[in-house]
């Protein structure tokens, strides 16, 4: 599991909110999250800029976590 | 960020029904969608013309039926991309709040009566050029005083574009 959602919740952001930051659907926020859809690098970044995180923080998965 | 996209791109969004930002996610689920359909069509084709070539050496008939299952087809392919927008939900629209419903609902009534101009128009166009060429009609009887009326046109346009509102209006998500 990514943790965009984490993230997002923490920083106050509506999925919404977020997509329209990011320029994207909201839908593919809620793709996303719920893991039904792998963003482009690109995307990824653009993601991890306003989550205020890198590319590590959102989507490295530890070993205890699998 | 807003890219600007081209008259050829905002013509695949109409054709798919892709409401809001075009996104990478509905661009890949758009492209997906048109493989699927270009393979079935490619299939299509490849083995109906080949029937058709068989079949239409001693079938007087066999042009007509071809045309006819053409349009079967085309229907059925219709009815795929539709269900396949709309399970990856390409045509939703989402408003966040008061002020954008009320825009989407407006822009929907606009679409709707837009869709209903083009039809009515649509229609009558078509009907004058057939009763033209095939009921062997006036150019000026086909188009000033057609056979079924002007009403029929003016009910067709309206009963089409209400139901191009309401679909656009079930698209919108709050």
């Amino acid at each position: 599991m990514n943790r965009v959602r984490e993230y997002r919740e923490k920083q106050g952001l509506s999925q919404f909110a977020l997509s329209q930051k990011i320029g994207v659907a909201r839908q593919t926020i809620n793709l996303i999250e719920n893991n039904k859809y792998n963003p482009s690098l690109n995307l990824c970044i653009r993601l991890a800029k306003v989550l205020g995180t890198d590319l590590n923080g959102l989507f490295w998965e530890e070993e205890d976590e699998k | 960020m807003k890219n600007k996209e081209s008259l050829f791109t905002k013509y695949m969004m109409l054709f798919y029904g892709i409401s809001g930002p075009l996104d990478e996610y509905k661009k890949q689920e758009m492209r997906r969608i048109g493989n699927n359909s270009f393979i079935v069509s490619l299939f299509y084709i490849c083995i109906s013309s080949l029937f058709f070539v068989i079949y239409g050496i001693h079938n007087k008939y066999a042009g007509s039926i071809y045309a006819m299952v053409n349009v079967v087809f085309l229907v059925i392919l219709s009815i795929y991309i539709s269900i396949a927008t709309h399970k990856a939900k390409l045509t939703e629209l989402d408003v966040n709040d008061a002020i954008s419903y009320k825009i989407a609902h407006k822009s929907a009534i606009y679409k709707g009566f837009g869709a209903a101009i083009y039809f009515g128009l649509f229609m009558y166009l078509w009907n004058a050029v057939m009763e033209h060429f095939i009921d062997g009609k006036s150019f000026y009887l086909a188009f000033f005083k057609p056979e079924k009326g002007f009403i029929i046109f003016i009910i067709g346009g309206i009963v089409f574009g209400i139901a191009m509102y309401i679909q656009w209006r079930i698209r919108i998500k709050k």
